[in-house]
């Protein structure tokens, strides 16, 4: 297998307003897999056809194993790619479909049957090889299309939201197969999905938001200190709170809270608080410490929890999550706080419309005036 | 009511075919066939003996020249016209359209005596005159059945061999043909049919050196007065387009199964691809 690296990738569509891609770079190493998410028209799918050849870049460099591919075709890039839709070929059959790239590099047809036989072994789809390709169910399908790929032993394997039209169930036991996958064949992967669980199969995610790379880290570690704003509205389940960090400690409506050394430095700056990480207290006026007065605005169940939207006294908008049976009803008074109170918060540099911070580090004179993050979205965004 | 209604159908399309031809039937058998009777007093093949001598196998083997040559040359041009058409990859496919239907809209008459000029101050041969025309009248059918074969066929397919190590040639030759390889038997077999059954242009543009089939078949049936003979020429000359069809008929059936439409993604235009 071989290393992959995008590098700086600049594109624009023809009458596009803006760049797909605004200098994106993802790494991803020997064996390695990493994911790629992002909201829709986010520029994940822009960056795997580049980074395949499918599309031409406006600039950047493609390396595999280090040789820049940028202007070699697809074929002549030691790497393969795994689409949404199976897209078999219906002509052949199973292990035709599956030997179609061992044919291409020269092997004989028993010798490609037999090569087909092993990977279809490896996606649990023995004893199907001379199936009729359009007999076999979705999963199925993807597995074929999944065994393909494979079979194609390139350096790098692009798998372009390979699971999203299937259902949860099948979801699920592909993510299983692609563990085992790894597992066998340490194969180097660069995933795109807009699905936060698919993308942490992969050792390290990153994330694109208007075509630029917002963060690139494990997603727990995503989870746990989501770099901007709109990486958390991403994840979805964070309440901001807006206000100022000086000397380590966040002033802002609540009160003042300690934060985190590694978020952001003096200046405007929003708190990133996990809605499980808030609870309500019934006096809405007489708590102690940190803390905002809020009106309850609805309650929405998910699973076993409930999660009360709430609207603080300055307006800003308030997630809390409760176990279901907790008696909160809309119109309800309450004193929003934090569970653990000492612990330090994470902060982040604010970029929202109208704040005064910068735009991320590298970025061109010009795009420090958009906006990060489409002003018009609710302040928590889909989980 | 769905079935008997489809049913009446069937019954109606091939009394459509069959009533005319019945009596062309039963001419070409004929030894001798008058009024009032309902069925020839005498059968025999003397209708097929006087075609065979006025030259029907010649004009038979012209016209399947003249058929394939057509298919040869308009059933490739429509294809590559038909997968610019149906994977959208030009930004004016009205225009593209127009210019395909322009052969159509014009007189045939019209079209064949000014390009005759054209053709014979040219100094091209009249056979290759003639398959160039009719290759142009051709061209709307192959581009049309080829172009619905593409859009029900994902572009992406020619994505996906190209990631698996295909060139751009290999990857249409071993994925995309076969995808669509029953819609392109159908557009060769209508280009066939339209150089196999041509008259107007045939007749004008040949200067009545090229003699097909229906050429024999409109000169016999004007002036021989010979029924028998008209009639085993025109059945002659019906008889292979009918086994075609029939055969390719047979042979797409169950052939061409592609995505549903709606769930293929957008085709991505071919300046955005790598080459």
């Amino acid at each position: 297998m071989s290393t992959l690296e995008v590098r700086d990738v600049w594109h624009r569509y023809p009458d596009a307003d803006a760049p797909a891609l605004r200098g994106a770079s993802v790494a991803v190493a020997d064996g390695e897999m990493v994911s790629v998410v992002g909201p829709s028209g986010s520029g994940k799918s822009t960056l795997l056809r580049v980074a395949a050849g499918l599309l031409r870049s406006t600039s950047g460099e493609v390396l595999v194993d280090g040789r820049d591919v940028a202007d070699q075709p697809t074929e002549r890039r030691d790497l393969t790619v795994m689409f949404q839709h199976p897209l078999l070929f219906e002509h052949l059959d199973v292990a035709g479909n599956v030997a179609f790239a061992p044919r291409l590099a020269g092997s004989g047809r028993r010798e490609a049957r037999r090569c087909a036989r092993r990977y279809l072994r490896l996606v649990h789809l023995e004893g199907m090889d001379s199936r009729d390709v359009a007999s076999l169910s979705g999963g199925q399908q993807q597995r074929v299309a999944l065994a393909r790929a494979l079979a194609a032993e390139r350096g790098a394997l692009l798998l372009d939201e390979p699971f999203s039209s299937l259902d949860r169930e099948l979801r699920a036991s592909m993510h299983d197969l692609l563990v085992e996958v790894r597992a066998a064949l340490a194969p180097t992967i660069l995933m795109v999905t807009h699905d936060l669980d698919e993308a942490a199969l992969a050792e390290s995610s990153v994330v694109l938001i208007d075509g630029r790379v917002h963060q690139h880290a494990p997603m727990t570690e995503i989870y746990r200190r989501p770099a901007t704003v709109a990486v958390a509205r991403l994840l979805g389940g964070f309440t901001e709170i807006a206000g100022t960090v000086r000397d380590g400690v966040h002033h802002c409506a609540w009160g003042r809270l300690p934060v985190a050394a590694e978020g952001a430095g003096d200046g405007a700056a929003v708190l990133l608080v996990r809605r499980e990480a808030l609870r309500l207290e019934v006096d809405a006026d007489l708590g102690a410490g940190p803390g905002i007065g809020a009106r309850v605005v609805r309650r929405r169940p998910i699973g076993t929890r409930v999660v009360v939207s709430l609207v603080g006294d300055d307006d800003s908008p308030l997630e809390v999550e409760l176990p279901v049976g907790e008696d909160v009803r809309p119109g309800a008074r309450f004193r929003v706080v934090l569970s653990d109170r000492r612990a330090p918060q994470w902060a982040v540099r604010d970029e929202r419309p109208g704040s005064a911070a910068p735009a991320l580090a590298g970025e061109p004179e010009e795009d420090t005036r958009r906006p990060v993050v489409d002003g018009g979205r609710s302040s928590v965004g889909p989980a | 009511m769905t079935r008997v209604v489809r049913t009446a159908g069937l019954v109606l399309a091939l009394l459509w075919l069959v009533v005319p031809l019945a009596p062309v039937l039963v001419w070409a058998g004929a030894e001798r066939w008058s009024f009032p009777d309902l069925l020839p007093r005498d059968w025999g093949v003397s209708g097929w003996r006087e075609a065979a001598s006025a030259g029907l196998p010649l004009a038979l083997l012209r016209s399947l020249v003249l058929g394939l040559a057509v298919a040869a040359v308009a059933t490739p041009l429509g294809v590559m016209t038909g997968r610019v058409l149906g994977w959208r990859l030009t930004g004016r496919p009205r225009m593209v359209v127009a210019l395909l239907l322009v052969p159509l809209v014009l007189p045939p008459f019209a079209v064949a005596m000014g390009l005759d000029v054209v053709l014979i101050r040219v100094g091209l041969h009249e056979l290759v005159s003639v398959v160039l025309l009719l290759s142009v009248v051709a061209i709307p059918y192959t581009a049309y059945t080829s172009a619905t074969a593409f859009a029900r066929t994902s572009p992406e397919l020619e994505a996906q061999a190209r990631a698996l190590g295909a060139t751009p040639r290999q990857a249409r030759l071993r994925v995309v043909l076969p995808a669509v390889r029953g819609s392109i038997l159908v557009a060769a077999l209508l280009a066939f049919l339209v150089g196999w059954s041509d008259y107007v242009v045939t007749l004008l543009v040949g200067g009545g050196q090229l003699v097909t089939a229906p050429v024999l078949l409109g000169a016999a049936a004007s002036g021989s007065g010979n029924d028998a003979t008209v009639a085993a020429m025109a059945l002659a000359t019906v008889a292979p387009p009918v086994v075609l069809v029939t055969v390719a008929a047979l042979r797409v059936r169950g052939s061409g199964r592609t995505a549903p439409a709606d769930r293929l993604p957008e085709p991505v235009p071919d300046h955005e691809r790598m080459r």
